[in-house]
């Protein structure tokens, strides 16, 4: 049987093995994700529990027009929202347009211009740095990340989860990049040429 | 295609994903715009970084977190 086809009937009649590969297909993509979006080691272990007992519970609302792995994500994501209330912080991140803006002169050229690759900043530094950067970001911007970059989702996949428009995942995905690359040079990546 | 609009559609895709006629438009205008370039390249270093840091994040998902998943399952309904 082809991965995320577990038989729903199966499923709902609680058949131990289709239960067993549910959660071997999905267990530690859910985990994965959890953590990227920011809950803490414990509170993603949770949220991925509630994730599947939601998910059997609510069976017979899902239609089968996504894959059981993005419904399974959507409810996660409500979960990891549920955690983290943080509208002030995505609130705060809109003044970012406005720096975006200002990289440019009037007639679209590069008023601050992009710096060749800094071979100072070590891959060690990068890393490190990423990983202050990553915890700057608004819960939105990460899941993002983690539903564009790390499970690989298209911007419509995306959307679907989120619940957003396949435009409003590009302007946050645009958001993240740009944020991140303010921070990383505040932390000493060279981005800009003197 | 100016600086502006090349590096917007490149900080809000994935390249791979857009339609053929937009990437060659890129292509076009990053190989005579060293500064697109290099753009692109930290936008990729970005994204390199991030993915790392976020697939490592999830790397220690306890041994036993599959077994209490499905006892979970296996109690309700």
């Amino acid at each position: 049987m082809a991965p995320g086809t577990v038989p729903l009937a199966a499923l709902a009649a609680r058949d131990p093995e289709a239960l067993r590969r549910l959660a071997e297909e999905n267990t530690a993509r859910l985990y994965r994700a959890a953590r990227g979006m920011g809950l803490s080691a414990d509170e993603a272990e949770d949220a991925v529990q509630d994730v599947f007992v939601t998910f059997l519970s609510t069976l017979d609302r899902f239609e089968g027009r996504s894959a059981v792995s993005t419904w399974l994500y959507g409810i996660l994501l409500r979960k990891a929202q549920e955690r983290r209330r943080a509208r002030a912080r995505d609130q705060r991140h809109e003044a970012l347009d406005d720096d975006w803006q200002a990289n440019f002169n009037a007639d679209g050229t590069w008023a601050r211009r992009p710096a060749a690759p800094d071979r100072q900043f070590t891959s060690r530094q990068m890393s490190r740095s990423v990983a202050e950067c990553l915890d700057d970001l608004s819960p939105q911007q990460r899941q993002v990340f983690v539903l564009r970059l790390v499970e690989e989702l298209t911007g419509a996949e995306a959307g679907n989860i989120l619940g957003l428009t396949v435009t409003h995942i590009g302007v946050l995905l645009h958001r993240a990049r740009a944020r991140m690359r303010v921070c990383l040079e505040g932390l000493g990546w060279n981005t800009t040429e003197a | 295609m100016t600086c502006r609009e090349t590096s917007t559609i490149v900080a809000e895709s994935t390249l791979s994903e857009l339609p053929l006629v937009v990437r060659a438009r890129l292509w076009l205008h990053m190989a005579a715009c060293r500064y697109c370039r290099r753009f692109y390249g930290q936008v990729r270093a970005i994204d390199r970084g991030v993915r790392a840091a976020l697939s490592q994040v999830g790397d220690e998902m306890p041994a036993d977190l599959m077994d209490r998943v499905l006892k979970k399952m296996s109690g309700t309904g």
